[in-house]
């Protein structure tokens, strides 16, 4: 139906409204510009929406995989450092082997050696109880203070168990050693395989027979060693990935939920002009009216 | 015609234009106020004198004007379109308050949604996981686990106070609804009185369609005139006013989420009141089993029972710290709140039984439930709310727009225009001065009469 007869009231009305629809853009467009946040609810767009809470929920688990990463990496490179000087004992050890096993040494000269071979034994017992974070790395779940018994050089730990951590999507890793298998425990650890060796040197026992286990043991500690090498580049490998997925993650989120600022402030402006029109216009219209004609 | 007819001619032209002034004057006074119909004056003019004798005299000319009656300038149709795009803009309004207000409560997809706080939570797991035997870590994840059951508790007692009032709401406007139509039913009655007694009713058809109007605006229905001049208002078919009797509505239901509230007749109790527009339809809609407040509340409490159960099955059974085995983690309470179980950080199981004091798999084991259906659950839950509330905006300010398209046709036709009335005032103040003008030339001619035999 057209409108055909036009009043004051009508008028009034019409300038109301088109005032109050600008005042309302205006009002919206400065929140949007100030918060810097498109997705203020869901209803503003839903599909956005649930795209930014997987994405937040990815970003979470990104962080948390970084702090693993960085706790596995240390884990590593303590039981890294650990196998490289316990290995540089045991080469040590095989050369004063060698040295002990020539008939030529005499009683002074064969204590001298069997004193130092003591040495390694005890400083190589002090290196498998090596700890990270006040945890002995080569323990297993074990909360003991010490993985060997300094006394006796038997495992405290707990054996068959492994320590992990997730350092992505459905990917845990392994981070410690196994005790046992790189130092043996008790009667047949490497240890006491150092202290039988200095007391053979003593007594003039047959210290060449040794060799062949000092070369088992350094086998075991190599294949622990290479071991924890392949899994510290698999670490390696995960932290670059985790790092270019956070990046990646970021600039979706911002992507989906952050407002162009120059975009925000030039919607501000261009509002600001069309409200203060809005308003002059209004000024003028209202205001001429037949009574002022008249007389 | 006789001369002192002549002078009764120029007053009724002197009473024609007074009685113009005085409703020009009413128009005037009254273009402010809501609701008001402009008015007009209807004038016609007196007939000749009939002839009575054989022996009169007819000048054959007529005896002046008179009015004969104020014509109110309304269109019933119009009236009623715009009181229909109102009701409709009134309940979609409501809709759209509520679904916006459910979506504040979850207050998603911000940084203070339970989506977010449940991620920090996770990640309280995963860092427990790191340090075993520490204390920091188990210490900063119950603070996490009791933040995300606050927050989803507050989220419950939000929901209920928003069912609460919209149900205070519900019930107000019914009340008023039947006052409403108690008024309307004691105006048509004196509309009818004084119609039969040929009065003019003018104003008080404009207080009967303010009445409709606020009637329309709580139940919806509409307005239909009967031959004797009073009026019938249906909703849904059945009539809540009918000419000078009126009906009421009663509320039955509603006390909490989950129980839907029913507006049934009084006088036919189980029918239902068939509302589509207004307040009280817009409020049964946001307070039906499938409205936003039932749906959101039955998520809330689905959501908890299930974040509850399969935590729990996972620290069940599991050693703590001390190594002894712990009970469940979550507690759903008697009115669907959640409460976290441990107190202090031995308390809190982290590994399994046979795995070594310092084993972590149970806390990376419960770290993951979040990827798994928990997440997708609330997930698909904001994403339905999200779309639902988009959907009423919408229809909010298509019904807006409508409203205000309805309103500016009726106020076209029934607004008072102050140029208009202005020169009808002009134009009426002439026409006085033009009878006076007459009843002294009248006056004059008949003074030189009766001055004659002098």
């Amino acid at each position: 139906m057209l409108i055909t007869r036009s009043t004051t009231k009508t008028m009034a009305n019409s300038s109301s409204l088109g005032i109050q629809s600008n005042a309302k853009r205006l009002s919206e467009l400065q929140k949007n510009a100030i918060d810097r946040v498109r997705l203020t609810a869901p209803s503003v767009d839903s599909a956005a929406s649930l795209q930014v809470m997987n994405v937040k929920a990815d970003q979470a688990a990104s962080d948390q995989y970084a702090r693993n990463i960085n706790n596995a990496t240390n884990w590593l490179n303590t039981i890294d450092s650990s196998l490289t000087g316990s290995l540089d004992m045991m080469r040590r050890v095989r050369s004063l082997v060698i040295q002990g096993s020539n008939g030529s040494n005499g009683q002074l000269s064969r204590e001298a050696i069997a004193v130092e071979v003591e040495g390694i034994s005890a400083e190589l017992l002090k290196v498998a109880n090596s700890t990270y974070a006040g945890r002995s790395v080569f323990a297993g779940t074990s909360s003991g203070a010490q993985a060997y018994d300094p006394a006796t050089g038997v495992f405290n730990g707990n054996t068959g168990t492994i320590v992990e951590r997730r350092i992505g999507e459905d990917f845990t890793l392994r981070i410690d050693a196994d005790g046992p298998a790189t130092f043996g425990s008790g009667a047949g650890s490497a240890f006491q395989m150092l202290l039988d060796i200095a007391s053979d040197l003593r007594t003039g026992g047959p210290v060449s027979d040794h060799i062949v286990s000092i070369d088992d043991r350094m086998q075991a500690m190599t294949t622990t060693l290479s071991d924890v090498g392949a899994r510290a580049t698999t670490v390696a490998r995960a932290l670059e990935r985790n790092e270019s997925r956070k990046v990646e993650l970021e600039s979706n989120r911002s992507a989906l939920e952050d407002i162009d600022l120059a975009e925000a402030v030039t919607a501000l402006e261009f509002q600001n002009t069309y409200y203060q029109a809005a308003l002059g216009v209004t000024a003028k219209v209202l205001q001429t009216n037949l009574m002022d004609f008249l007389r | 015609m006789s001369t002192l007819a002549s002078l009764q001619l120029a007053r009724t032209g002197i009473d024609t234009a007074r009685a113009g002034l005085i409703v020009t004057g009413q128009n005037i006074t009254n273009a402010d106020v809501a609701g008001y119909t402009r008015q007009r004056l209807e004038t016609s003019s007196i007939l000749p004198a009939a002839s009575m004798t054989a022996f009169s005299n007819p000048s054959g000319i007529g005896q002046g004007s008179n009015v004969s009656g104020y014509a109110r300038l309304g269109d019933d149709f119009l009236d009623s379109q715009a009181r229909k795009a109102g009701a409709h803009a009134t309940s979609t309004r409501i809709v759209a308050d509520a679904f916006s207000s459910v979506e504040e409560i979850t207050g998603e997809p911000t940084s203070v949604g339970v989506s977010a706080l449940m991620q920090s939570m996770w990640a309280g797991w995963q860092d427990v996981t790191n340090a075993p035997g520490t204390t920091a870590p188990v210490s900063v994840m119950l603070e996490k686990s009791n933040t995300v059951a606050d927050k989803l508790n507050t989220g419950l007692t939000e929901l209920e106070t928003q069912w609460e009032y919209s149900q205070a709401q519900l019930k107000q406007g019914l009340e008023e609804t039947n006052a409403l139509a108690k008024q309307l039913a004691e105006l048509n009655q004196a509309i009818r009185t004084t119609k039969n007694a040929g009065g003019s009713v003018n104003e008080m058809l404009d207080q009967r369609s303010l009445l409709a109007s606020a009637i329309g605006s709580r139940v919806g229905g509409a307005m239909y005139e009967l031959a004797d001049g009073t009026t019938e208002y249906k909703v849904g078919g059945i009539a809540l006013v009918s000419g000078t009797s009126a009906r009421a509505m009663t509320l039955t239901g509603g006390a909490s989420p989950g129980d839907t509230p029913k507006v049934e007749w009084s006088h036919h109790p189980g029918v239902s009141v068939g509302t589509a527009e207004g307040a009280v339809a817009g409020h049964l809609q946001v307070l039906a089993s499938s409205g936003p407040i039932a749906t959101a509340h039955a998520q809330y409490k689905g959501f908890i029972t299930e974040l509850a159960t399969t935590l729990n099955a996972l620290h069940n059974g599991a050693l703590t710290s001390t190594g002894a085995p712990a009970g469940d983690f979550f507690q759903v309470n008697l009115d669907g709140r959640l409460s976290v179980i441990p107190k202090n950080v031995s308390e809190v199981a982290i590994a399994s039984p046979g795995a070594g004091d310092l084993d972590t798999s149970v806390a990376d084991k419960i770290s993951q439930l979040g990827k798994g259906s928990l997440d997708g659950s609330w997930n698909s839950f904001i994403g339905s709310v999200g779309a639902k509330s988009k959907a009423a905006l919408t229809s909010f300010d298509l019904a807006v727009a409508t409203q205000q398209g309805a309103e500016a046709r009726q106020l076209s036709g029934a607004s008072v225009d102050l140029d208009e009335e202005n020169i009808n005032l002009l134009g009426y103040q002439r026409s006085y001065q033009a009878a006076a003008n007459v009843f002294n030339a009248m006056s004059e001619a008949l003074e030189l009469i009766v001055n004659l035999g002098r």
